[in-house]
């Protein structure tokens, strides 16, 4: 009888996995050239799916990068750009409770991802970009329940870092040369991108 | 009798008029909580669910036992504590593992105990007994309900990849062979997020609305939740919605909810494990 209760409880939510929501936006960033922007779309019942969409400052077109399969369900948390065309693109599944996030370098150029590190730390929102190096002020709470912040650095010898110092996740505005890119919606469902290169503006959609 | 029914409708349009969805309705709200128990913030957090009059369920993680009453009574107290103020506790599973990355039997795999390794691979008699474990343990099956969260949703959230869904499909089986039931959720506050915490409130009066009510996904381990939970609760109610238990809570608490399976031999364990790989060849992985 016990036994039918429970399951009548949990059979009540069998039906309640996940959400149907239009695609979203979760970061962006710039090269100067062209501008990256992390995409997310949620399927009910199903793992998100996730992208990097490149817009080209010149011509203002619009290419899908697809992840590698093992990055294709994380949302894309921060892309970071670097010397010899590369991005390092920041992952993290955000789905019950956070995971490591993992770096990946892709050679945009040639759609070339290769895996350079991850991190034990699953709640931040500053980081310090250096030359060669991604330091992550992790967040975590101890066993007395107190807050502590913890700095983790990573050191990726094969990459040198065009944008140095600190940032404050989730971007959601660039400003480089002469490409200016905002994430338009409310926090976290940003759904809109407004770019401003070349004397030209337009608005985006995931 | 006209008279009564105008008084009734008043009352019904008064109750509504709290709601502030854009439906113009309100919805029934429960509250989970995973991870702990969380030896200062789990207690926080029941005394603010007492002082609201509200019950919830908490999906416990099994390692936090594993010391056993003797050596570590804390957590025990604690569980002791949600099931006499009428909270449902139900199983997070052993180690906060991702069981759906299952590599074969004899290859070499991740320490699902160390928590650096916790996103696999392992192999599926590691999964099989990270989430039957809790319910083996004689000290702590008594206090759950046959009823178990896994970890990031892996098993319970379909891929794409027929290879991946066939592994989701195999650890469902896990958990409906040892008749234990599963519960989602459908509104995810994000409390562990520090990025997202200035906006947690506001998205999940959101959620509760978009969603039309549902399971409350947040964790009892984070300062976040004991710190803003009053707050949190406070305002859903003044918006109208209606914080539920996930059952009555266990009124029988002399009664073991553990499975019959896992409190026999641990022979039994391995037929049922034998018998769940039935299951996995027949799906064709």
């Amino acid at each position: 009888m016990k036994s039918l209760k429970y399951l009548a409880i949990s059979s009540i939510f069998i039906l309640s996995t996940g959400y149907a929501q239009s695609p979203v936006y979760t970061t962006l960033n710039s090269d100067g050239k062209n501008i990256f922007t992390g995409v997310k779309i949620e399927k009910k019942d199903y793992e998100p799916e996730t992208y990097i969409q490149k817009i080209s400052a010149d011509t203002l077109s619009q290419t899908k990068i697809p992840l590698p399969k093992e990055l294709s369900h994380r949302d894309i948390i921060a892309i970071f750009t670097a010397e010899k065309n590369l991005l390092v693109v920041m992952t993290q599944k955000t789905i019950e409770r956070g995971d490591n996030p993992q770096f990946y370098t892709l050679n945009h150029e040639i759609n070339e991802w290769k895996k350079i590190g991850d991190s034990n730390c699953i709640s931040f929102a500053k980081v310090k970009v250096e030359k060669n190096s991604i330091t992550i002020h992790c967040i975590e709470t101890n066993d007395k329940g107190e807050r502590t912040e913890t700095p983790r650095k990573l050191v990726f010898e094969s990459v040198v870092f065009t944008q140095v110092g600190e940032i404050t996740l989730p971007s959601t505005s660039i400003t480089k040369d002469s490409i200016k890119a905002e994430l338009l919606g409310d926090p976290f469902e940003w759904r809109r991108l407004k770019v401003n290169a070349e004397k030209k503006e337009k608005f985006f959609h995931p | 009798m006209k008279k009564s029914f105008f008084w009734i409708l008043s009352l019904f349009l008064i109750g509504n008029s709290q709601a502030v969805c854009p439906d113009g309705k309100s919805y029934n709200v429960y509250l989970t909580f995973d991870d702990g128990p969380h030896p200062v913030l789990t207690p926080k957090i029941l005394d603010i669910l007492k002082e609201e009059e509200v019950k919830g369920t908490f999906f416990v993680m099994g390692y936090r036992f594993k010391n056993g009453k003797n050596k570590n009574p804390k957590p025990f107290e604690i569980l002791d504590r949600m099931k006499n103020e009428g909270h449902l506790i139900g199983s997070h599973t052993q180690n906060h593992i991702k069981h759906n990355n299952i590599k074969d039997d004899n290859e070499i795999t991740k320490n699902p105990s160390d928590p650096n390794d916790y996103l696999g691979p392992f192999t599926k008699r590691q999964v099989f007994e990270n989430i039957l474990k809790p319910y083996s343990n004689i000290e702590l099956q008594s206090y759950l309900a046959p009823l178990v969260r896994l970890p990031y949703g892996a098993g319970k959230i379909k891929s794409t990849d027929p290879i991946i869904q066939a592994k989701n499909d195999w650890i469902m089986n896990v958990l409906a062979k040892s008749k234990l039931g599963h519960v989602f959720w459908n509104i995810d506050v994000e409390d562990w997020n520090v990025q997202k915490q200035p906006f947690l409130l506001e998205n999940l009066l959101k959620q509760i609305c978009q969603k039309k009510g549902g399971v409350v996904l947040m964790h009892d381990t984070e300062s976040n939740t004991a710190e803003n939970l009053q707050n949190w609760i406070q305002k859903i109610k003044s918006e109208g919605h209606k914080i539920v238990p996930l059952s009555e809570g266990r009124k029988d608490a002399s009664q073991p909810l553990a499975p019959e399976i896992c409190k026999s031999e641990p022979s039994a364990l391995d037929s049922l494990y034998s018998e769940v790989n039935k299951i996995i060849f027949k799906i064709g992985n």
